[in-house]
């Protein structure tokens, strides 16, 4: 049978970072963009041949600001992912797009490479709120975009909105979410604002919301979101049928391959338990290795040398995949099945972290219902007390 | 045998920071023991430890050859004495040890209150001192100034007094002259049976104990049997010898007026006492040195090991820091809330704090330590006398006739804008005024009596802060008293936490009760659940904050690539948890424990 593989490609351009942005991206000449892209179809094809008994069932394009770059450049990163690798007719190809950097053709012609799935980063539907964030777009380019989206023939779109927002009220944020719902995304993702080290608003004096309100918003938006919509992550809400097959993959730990700067991979080969690989952050060594020295692309299971094409190759032990499991497996609102855990480890939930289990129970953080163990609605407010247990 | 005119014994007095480390370091340099090449920064300070304080700790002494301008060669003999009151009964061993003192004193700032008590140690007993201005070189030195002011507040004659800096090497060769004509020279007899003094003493892995002794008549030689004639230790001397910088020299013997080492495989600093008298065995002087006393400890606190695992190594690195230092007492203790340690008795604050970092220092331990308490007499109803060092041992209420303590006799120096402000510090600290004088137009002294218990904690600081760094102060224990004192306990979600208790007087308790719950608040994270925390005595509650239940917790977003580093935020907080105690259902961290020593909140 063949093995089903989660492909994630990352696309660090941006026309302008925001101010809590601390992913990898940045702004780039055109130069470099496309020598990044260039760089990107070799790295796919160097490394098909180690899977040649997979079949690609979902396909992510992240960033950064994907849409920033030309169309003809997406089409070209897909044509070499199909021209080497199987990829399934059905399977779920997204891509992220910046409001205010899409306009007909572009979306037109993603339809044309097979991509039926959009995410658009709105983040709020206040134009001051916008500011603060230091994002590029207004709330009526964002209207455009998402209008354009849908007369392309995009069924199945999501729209990333913001809780906590510096200076931002329970009042607006129930307005921004209110104003999405309206529009009848496919799927809506919530993120609570975290300032990160090292980011702008890390250094900035900020008026954020204290822990009550900060709460509050999270709780309303089951509310407003109504029953169509089903939170089915910490953060992420969909209409049924309709979740994110590929961010699925990271929570319940299945096979994924990432191409590009800071891409990451989870791997299980038969010689092997689990191998985690991350690429390299600079996108200058990335081109220059992937151009000059290629064939250390292919030694991510050599770890006596230095390889600085990956950040990170490591193999998780079993202990590290159990505990991996239960966490990104405890974000989800069903929670960790059982008999999976069964399945994959050949002992009992209970045997490994029966104590952990029922002292979270007891506290009413965990329950187990079902078959499967999963966080309370408490729980997902206080989820790292619960997750640092399974550490 | 060496010709008792040329040696001249002597050490240097002075405040902090006026200089005395850098003079030394110039007096040995130009004395040629050792090339500039060799010169650590600072030569006799060689603890990092007091490096960075600013301060000399362990009393050490330096053998240098000066060829003076008469043509003779002379042997300086530098001792060196700590300059903390901490410290005070080592630095009169130091000085007993000397023939006379340089006071040095800072051009710009003047007399402290610290030079004063040095000074008068030295002036009573019985040593020549010769001052000396040092830093003439800053901008607001005013070396006139400050020669009255000697001649006015200590008495001693000044106008001659060189001026120098001892930083950029002005006027040392002026220094050394003086040494060899205002300094005496020992008048020891030879021919009269062994007496010498001991001012200090180290141990070595390899030698055994280390004793530094001045002889003040006699010999000693390898051979030489000796009596310790307080501790009546009795040993068999190995090696004698002088100090070279940090080095030892050993030599044939050591005669009367000279300033030197011995060794005889001793095993334990307890046998050779600072103060106590070294003499021959069989042939025992009639008297010993005057001014030997048994050193007590002033302040008392529990040491922890964070890791309790960790409990035998705490115990081997107080037995190796006890080798070396006589003046640190300890006996195993449990507390409910910090599991196994040991009670300390320490000289008074900053000796805590040194062997405190050393042992986080030099032995790698992760520590927690209680609330320093002083020694306390606890009179129980059937009539006796209970020495309280730890609060949890106090007695029931109705088991105690009356309770004592310590009280020391305090002098402040301070500019006169800050009278007012020192004043009311030492009004809150339950002072009693006893006078002032002025020492200047702009400079005061402030004699004052206070409970040690009050002195203990964060007075140093507060006088610091309350005088922009102006005030300097010195205190002697003068004698225990009467007090109503009471036990204030700390409960954390109702369960008391016995190693937060001590003993306050009852005025204060309150006051002091609302800092530490105000205090722990911001320490204590949030639970799942609401935690008071309430301040008591005798049972009634006196003052309470609460430590509101946690809300939020959550990591909002995590992807492919996320999931290794909030593995790793997960595993900092995990980490974090380890390193809390746990009282009833509560996670006190340990930053907690020691948090509530510092509550003074004016600045």
């Amino acid at each position: 049978m063949e093995k089903e593989l989660g492909i994630y490609i990352h696309i660090p351009f941006c026309v302008k970072k925001c101010n809590y942005c601390d992913f990898n991206s940045g702004s780039f000449s055109d130069e470099i963009k496309a020598l990044y892209v260039d760089a990107l179809c070799k790295e796919i094809e160097i490394k098909s041949e180690f899977f040649k008994d997979y079949i690609i069932d979902t396909v992510f394009i992240g960033g950064g600001t994907p849409s920033i770059l030309p169309y003809e450049y997406i089409g070209r990163i897909l044509e070499a992912l199909r021209s080497f690798y199987s990829v399934s007719d059905k399977a779920e190809i997204s891509i992220e797009c910046n409001p205010g950097t899409v306009d007909e053709d572009k979306l037109i012609n993603y339809r044309k490479f097979g991509i039926d799935r959009i995410s658009f980063g709105l983040q709020s539907t206040d134009n001051d709120e916008l500011k603060i964030l230091g994002r590029i777009h207004t709330y009526e380019e964002f209207l455009e975009s998402f209008k354009l989206a849908r007369k392309a023939g995009f069924e199945n779109i999501n729209v990333d909105l913001m809780s906590a927002i510096p200076d931002q009220t329970v009042e607006s944020f129930k307005k921004s979410l209110k104003n999405v719902c309206d529009l009848n995304p496919e799927h809506i993702s919530v993120y609570s604002l975290i300032i990160e080290e090292g980011t702008p608003f890390y250094d900035m004096e900020l008026n954020l919301a204290d822990e009550d309100d900060e709460r509050e918003m999270v709780h309303i938006i089951p509310d407003i979101l109504g029953d169509e919509y089903t939170q089915y992550e910490i953060s992420n809400y969909s209409k049924k049928g309709y979740v994110c097959k590929h961010n699925i993959k990271y929570w319940v730990r299945d096979e994924y391959l990432g191409f590009g700067v800071s891409a990451a991979s989870l791997l299980k080969f038969n010689d092997f338990k689990e191998l985690r690989l991350k690429n390299t952050n600079s996108v200058r060594d990335y081109i220059n290795i992937v151009n000059y020295d290629s064939e250390l692309i292919k030694k991510f299971t050599d770890f006596d040398i230095y390889n600085p094409f990956y950040s990170e190759n490591i193999i998780l032990s079993e202990e590290d995949t159990m505990s991996e499991y239960m966490i990104v497996g405890l974000r989800m609102n069903r929670g960790i099945s059982k008999r999976d855990f069964y399945d994959t480890f050949g002992k009992d939930v209970y045997g490994s972290y029966g104590d952990i289990i029922n002292e979270h129970i007891k506290e009413g953080l965990l329950k187990d219902e079902q078959g499967f163990v999963s966080l309370t609605e408490k729980g997902r407010d206080l989820a790292n007390y619960v997750w640092k247990d399974f550490i | 045998m060496t010709d008792q005119s040329k040696i001249r014994n002597f050490c240097i007095v002075a405040h902090i920071d006026h200089g005395k480390s850098t003079l030394a370091d110039r007096i040995i340099e130009s004395t040629g023991l050792l090339t500039s090449r060799e010169m650590q920064a600072q030569v006799l300070d060689n603890m990092d430890l007091e490096r960075e304080r600013g301060i000399t700790i362990k009393s050490q002494a330096v053998r240098n050859v000066y060829k003076a301008k008469d043509g003779e060669e002379y042997i300086f003999n530098l001792i060196d004495t700590p300059g903390h009151v901490d410290f005070n009964y080592e630095v009169s061993r130091s000085l007993a040890a000397c023939d006379g003192a340089i006071l040095v004193v800072d051009a710009a700032q003047g007399i402290e209150a610290q030079t004063l008590a040095n000074v008068y140690l030295a002036l009573d007993h019985d040593l020549d001192v010769f001052p000396v201005i040092n830093k003439i070189d800053l901008p607001s030195a005013d070396p006139k100034r400050v020669i009255d002011e000697i001649e006015d507040v200590i008495g001693i004659e000044a106008q001659d007094a060189p001026l120098i800096s001892a930083k950029n090497g002005i006027g040392i060769d002026e220094v050394l002259e003086a040494i060899v004509h205002k300094i005496p020279a020992p008048k020891g007899d030879v021919n009269a049976p062994l007496k010498a003094l001991i001012f200090d003493s180290i141990y070595d892995s390899y030698k055994g104990v280390i004793v530094f002794c001045r002889l003040m008549d006699g010999r000693i030689s390898k051979g030489s049997n000796v009596l310790m004639m307080a501790t009546k230790a009795t040993c068999e001397v190995v090696e004698v010898g002088t100090f070279g910088a940090g080095q030892f020299f050993p030599c044939d013997e050591l005669t009367a007026g000279m300033v030197g080492y011995f060794t005889a495989s001793i095993k334990n600093v307890r046998d050779t006492a600072v103060g106590d008298t070294v003499t021959e065995a069989k042939n025992p002087c009639k008297e010993p040195c005057p001014g030997y006393k048994k050193v007590h400890s002033m302040v008392y606190c529990g040491v922890y090991p964070s890791d309790g695992a960790k409990y035998p190594d705490l115990r081997d690195a107080l037995e190796k820091l006890q080798l070396n230092d006589a003046s640190l007492n300890y006996e195993p203790e449990t507390s409910i809330a910090l599991g196994f340690g040991f009670r300390c008795g320490f000289l008074g604050l900053l000796h805590l704090e040194i062997i405190q970092e050393r042992l986080e220092r030099e032995y790698n331990l992760d520590l927690v330590t209680t609330a320093p308490g002083v020694v306390y007499h606890v009179h129980t109803t059937a009539g006796e006398m209970i020495e309280l060092t730890n609060p949890s041992n106090l007695p029931d209420p109705s088991l105690i006739e009356y309770m004592e303590e310590p009280i020391v006799s305090a002098e402040i120096m301070v500019t006169t804008e800050f009278i007012g402000s020192i004043m009311e510090l030492c009004q809150e600290r339950r002072g009693r005024y006893l006078g002032m004088e002025y020492m200047e137009e702009t400079r005061a002294l402030l004699k004052y009596e206070l409970p040690l218990n009050e002195i203990i904690y964060d007075f140093f600081d507060a006088l610091k802060s309350r005088s922009k760094g102006y005030a300097s102060f010195d205190y002697d224990l003068k004698d225990y008293e009467r007090s109503e004192l009471v036990k204030l306990d700390i409960l954390v979600n109702h369960e008391e936490v016995d190693a937060l208790s001590f003993i306050v007087h009852k005025d204060t308790a309150y006051e002091r009760g609302r800092k530490m719950c105000e205090k722990l608040k911001d320490e204590i994270p949030r639970h799942l659940f609401e935690i008071p925390i309430q301040a008591a005595v005798g049972g009634k509650i006196i003052a309470r904050e609460t430590v509101k239940a946690m809300r939020k917790d959550v990591l909002a977003k995590c992807y492919g690539g996320d999931i290794t580093r909030k593995k790793k935020l997960l595993e900092k907080q995990k980490e974090g948890k380890k390193r809390m105690r746990q009282i009833g259902n509560v996670e006190i961290p340990q930053a907690a424990f020691m948090s509530v020593l510092k509550l003074d909140d004016k600045k």
